[in-house]
């Protein structure tokens, strides 16, 4: 006879640190479906609105707490906590030069996920599994009220900046104003700021920034790469079935390649709308300024490595992974501004 | 007429000065909030330069305003409760349903507050949060302890109002 | 239905039943969330619990609540009320009921500067009502008056009340504002047009002034008006203007407020220590009630929704057998049920999250739906048994009786429900202004 197995049905509570309208809630409500469809069933994701449960900015803690059961989020939302939690995403400029494949490569092929839950587990001490699971990027630079054209033009500028990219753009001259999320556009409309960054694409759209302003600059070097996480509370984690863990990690990476296709499709088509029909400008960032955006960030992470010893084990591991495959990939990737003004060469 | 026993009494005082003087210390916070936040505009216009720390100032100072002072609140009676029924009962029927619900509504909950708010405090400042709203970085943990200071605070105030109920209970008197 | 989904059902009505106990209402949610969350989830409750007073402690909007309530308070002190009030008094001492239209247009005015209620029923109770015994006004329709008149104070711009709702809609405060502009006026037109009816169809009512009230010159009544008016301009220009003008976010400008309305004070020479000391304190237990109980209705509201009975409760109306319209009529009619016993803070922070899944749903324009609301819980202040504008009247105005107030504001609650039924067929009296303003 077959064994008797209980075919118990486990369901997880998890909360996204955005509201279910962004296009990055679909990479969590899609990792669900996959992780229902892989478990035959047996695993369920129940997948909760920023804010449903606890505020956003407290979810690592409510992981933690088992207060929720894992959350879909961004590590750099824990720079308060310690710096270190910036490089887990990528990081500004890649970091030193990495795509979105080769920051991968760090976490799975260079030790990176392993610093990674060193780090939540030893130096945040907190109980969680992390997994990456969105690439929300390339970013862009942002949309401004007036058009920038190098790195003087931006100084006079008061921008809404949060987290890292405050630090560097304030460290580069720019003058950073923080408010809630909800108070970007009225004050963007009534001239309190003159620029702000929020994510690019169809996510912008979205947001409306077109109804205000008429500029927006692509790409930024703050968030070219950058990587949303998973987390999952340790003891939850233990608690499921081999199999179940395994399904968990690969719907993940599953979601964060399926998703991206759909994302990178749904950006283009928003740039295309935002020119179109919203009359915006869609710009190339001044290259001085993103040269001026690397040297900044550089000064603050050497800085930080020199206080922090985390800090500089996890930037001194991205840093010899990247010096392997930064180098090497410039010899085998053509460049892709090759082709791509072959076919479509850039309008005049 | 008839007072409860000298110990009690001295209770009631020293806890309800206590929160008396928590109040006084407390409400001029908002001070430092309107000069703070019109500094704010005043720089970002006049000077063309706004503050680092505005955004995370204004948070602080109102956080920690309306929470440690929900004691002196306590005290002077402004948190807001129906009294469709309660106006119409006798002093010693609302001491009998005040004094149980401190009992039962009032200390078990603030009890976990503190305990649960404690916790989160030190861990922050194990780990030496700072706060990530804007390149300023200042220490978070102070604000953390916000809670489990105003758990403290209610905690004090709730005993001096329940055993001011409970002598209305008993005597049909308020204190 | 889940347990959980149950056990919610149950919290809620261990929440009205418990309200009702009349112990302080803050600590009922917090408790009540406590157990039935311990129930349904264990005790991850309590972190729960410190998660969400966190975020309240963190969010920066409502930093607009203590300033705003700052701002009124000093500006009680600073007599521009008295003044404007005079100069009313005095232009319109011959015409039939004139002391009504002098409240109404004082209040009018004085709510575009000030966030709260209790400051101007305070002011006008503590002037007008004398005024209005000795010409032989009539009791219940000058209590009404100043009830209803004060009451505009928290939906005319700035608003504390709007300040809260904001964060809770996940709606622009300044957009709140905008849209709650028109149907100020419109209200404050509703109650002149009404008292002024009632006064020439009944002249015993209302009788002109006699001459020893009316003004002796024409240029004591400009230095009147302009005394009054004049500053008052500068403080609703630091407040109002500055978000409107972009200077400043809707906290800065509180906070630009309250400042300006301390320096003319100061101006007046009415600002002192014990001044500010008073304002503080008074400040500080207002906002401390307000906010503390929206700590306590977060933590409340999250324990319902972890449990699940959020969502069932929204998809449940959803599924009910009337078009949209009638739903959100049905959510005007609890939510103004609600406003009997209750105060607008706790409907805001308890019921508003409950019902806005709903509203969403159905597709209905945030900024109308909070401009409803608002209009609607302004009217909770003149509705008995918990009628703060009643109370407030009552203590500067001890010779009246309670019951001659409530009376009076009962005319008033009737012309809020005209002025919520003509904003709830005619949207664009809210939505109108923050279009030309926004473009949207
Ligand atoms: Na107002
Ligand atoms: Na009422």
């Amino acid at each position: 006879p077959p064994p008797a197995v209980a075919q118990q049905t486990v369901t997880l509570k998890m909360q996204a640190a955005w509201p279910a309208g962004w296009t990055l809630y679909d990479n969590f409500t899609m990792f669900a479906e996959r992780v229902n469809k892989l478990s035959g069933g047996r695993l369920k994701i129940e997948t909760l609105p920023a804010g449903a449960i606890v505020p956003p900015f407290e979810l690592l803690d409510a992981v933690h707490k088992k207060v929720l059961d894992g959350a879909h989020s961004w590590a750099a939302y824990w720079v308060g906590k310690n710096k270190t939690a910036v490089l887990f995403t990528g990081g500004p400029g890649g970091t030193f030069g990495m795509d979105y494949i080769d920051a991968m490569g760090w976490l799975y092929e260079g030790g990176g996920l392993d610093l990674y839950n060193e780090f939540y587990r030893d130096v945040l001490k907190v109980n969680v599994v992390a997994i990456p699971i969105l690439p929300a990027g390339p970013q862009a630079f942002g949309w401004f009220k007036r058009p920038i054209k190098n790195l003087a033009d931006l100084k006079g500028m008061k921008c809404r900046q949060t987290g890292m990219a405050a630090e560097v753009f304030t460290a580069m001259g720019m003058r950073t104003v923080n408010m809630p999320g909800g108070e970007i556009l009225p004050a963007a409309e009534r001239g309190v700021i003159d620029c702000a960054e929020w994510v690019g694409g169809v996510e912008d759209l979205k947001a409306g920034f077109y109804n205000v302003w008429k500029y927006h600059y692509t790409p930024g070097m703050h968030e070219n790469v950058t990587i949303g996480e998973l987390i999952i509370n340790g003891d939850v984690w233990k608690s499921l079935a081999p199999d179940l863990q395994e399904i968990i990690k690969t719907a993940s990476t599953e979601t964060f390649f399926r998703w991206w296709m759909r994302w990178q499709r749904q950006n283009a088509d928003a740039l295309v709308e935002l020119q179109e029909k919203h009359k915006v400008q869609i710009l190339k960032t001044p290259d001085d300024i993103l040269y001026a955006f690397l040297k900044a960030w550089d000064k603050i992470a050497a800085d930080e490595a020199a206080k922090n010893p985390f800090f500089k084990k996890v930037w001194e591991s991205q840093k010899q992974y990247a010096s392997k495959v930064v180098p090497a990939k410039r010899f085998m990737f053509p460049n892709y501004d090759f082709a791509a003004n072959f076919y479509w060469p850039p309008k005049k | 007429m008839v007072q409860p026993p000298a110990a009690i009494l001295k209770t009631i005082r020293i806890i309800d000065s206590i929160s008396e003087w928590s109040g006084r210390v407390f409400c001029w916070m908002v001070i430092p909030l309107m000069l703070g936040l019109s500094y704010e505009v005043i720089a970002r216009y006049v000077f063309d330069a706004p503050t680092i720390w505005a955004y995370e100032v204004a948070f602080m100072l109102y956080g920690g305003h309306f929470m440690l002072g929900a004691a002196y609140t306590l005290l002077k009676k402004g948190h807001i409760r129906t009294d469709f029924f309660y106006e119409h009962w006798s002093p010693r029927r609302k001491g009998w349903v005040d004094a149980m619900s401190y009992l039962f509504l009032f200390f078990p909950g603030l009890f976990f507050f503190l305990l649960a708010s404690w916790d989160n405090a030190s861990h922050s400042f194990i780990i030496g949060e700072t706060s990530d709203a804007s390149p300023w970085r200042p220490i978070l943990w102070p604000f953390k302890f916000v809670m489990p200071v105003t758990a403290v605070l209610l905690i004090a105030q709730g005993v001096s109002e329940f055993l001011k109920s409970a002598w209305a209970a008993k005597t049909g008197r308020s204190l | 239905m889940t347990g959980g989904e149950i056990l919610g059902l149950i919290l809620l009505a261990c929440l009205i039943a418990g309200i009702f106990v009349g112990f302080p209402i803050a600590f009922t949610l917090l408790i009540l969330a406590l157990v039935f969350g311990y129930i349904g989830f264990g005790g991850i409750v309590f972190d729960l619990m410190v998660f969400q007073t966190l975020g309240m402690m963190k969010e920066e909007t409502l930093a607009a609540v203590p300033l705003f309530i700052f701002m009124g308070h000093v500006l009680e002190q600073a007599g521009l009320m008295e003044r404007l009030f005079k100069s009313f008094q005095f232009i319109l001492a011959p015409v039939r009921g004139s002391l009504f239209l002098g409240v109404l247009l004082t209040a009018t005015i004085f709510a575009t500067a000030t966030g709260i209620i209790g400051a101007s029923i305070t002011v006008m109770g503590l002037m007008a009502a004398p005024v209005m015994i000795k010409a032989g006004y009539d009791t219940k329709l000058s209590a009404g008056v100043i009830a209803a008149g004060g009451t505009l104070g928290i939906l005319i711009p700035p608003s504390v009340m709007l300040v809260v709702m904001g964060p809770v809609l996940g709606v622009s405060v300044i957009h709140l504002f905008a849209a709650a502009i028109v149907p100020g006026v419109l209200l404050s037109g509703l109650y002149i047009g009404y008292a002024m009816v009632r006064s020439f169809m009944n002249p015993a009512l209302g009788p002109p002034l006699p001459l020893e009230q009316r003004a002796t010159s024409y240029w004591q009544i400009l230095k009147e008006f302009v005394a009054g008016i004049v500053p008052l301009g500068g403080i609703i220009f630091a407040a109002l203007g500055s978000i409107i003008f972009g200077l400043a976010t809707p906290t800065e400008a509180a906070a630009m407020g309250a400042l300006a309305a301390t320096v003319l004070t100061a101006c007046y020479g009415r600002l002192s220590g014990e001044v500010v000391r008073r304002a503080s304190i008074q400040t500080l237990q207002t906002s401390s009630m307000v906010l503390f109980l929206a700590v306590a209705s977060n933590v409340y509201g999250s324990v319902f929704t972890r449990l699940g009975t959020g969502t069932w409760l929204a998809n449940t109306m959803l599924a009910l057998p009337v078009p949209p319209l009638a739903l959100m009529a049905v959510l005007m009619g609890v939510i103004f049920l609600l406003g009997w016993p209750l105060e607008w803070p706790a409907i805001i922070l308890i019921f508003l999250p409950i019902f806005l899944p709903v509203v969403q749903a159905l597709k209905f324009d945030l900024v109308w739906f909070g401009t409803l609301v608002a209009v609607n819980l302004q009217t909770a202040f003149l509705s008995p048994p918990v009628a703060m504008a009643a109370y407030y009247l009552k203590a500067v105005a001890p010779t009246w009786e309670l019951r001659d107030i409530y009376r009076g504001m009962f005319d008033f609650m009737a012309l809020q429900m005209v002025g919520l039924l003509l904003l709830f067929f005619f949207p664009e009296i809210a939505l109108w202004l923050p279009g030309v303003l926004f473009g949207k």
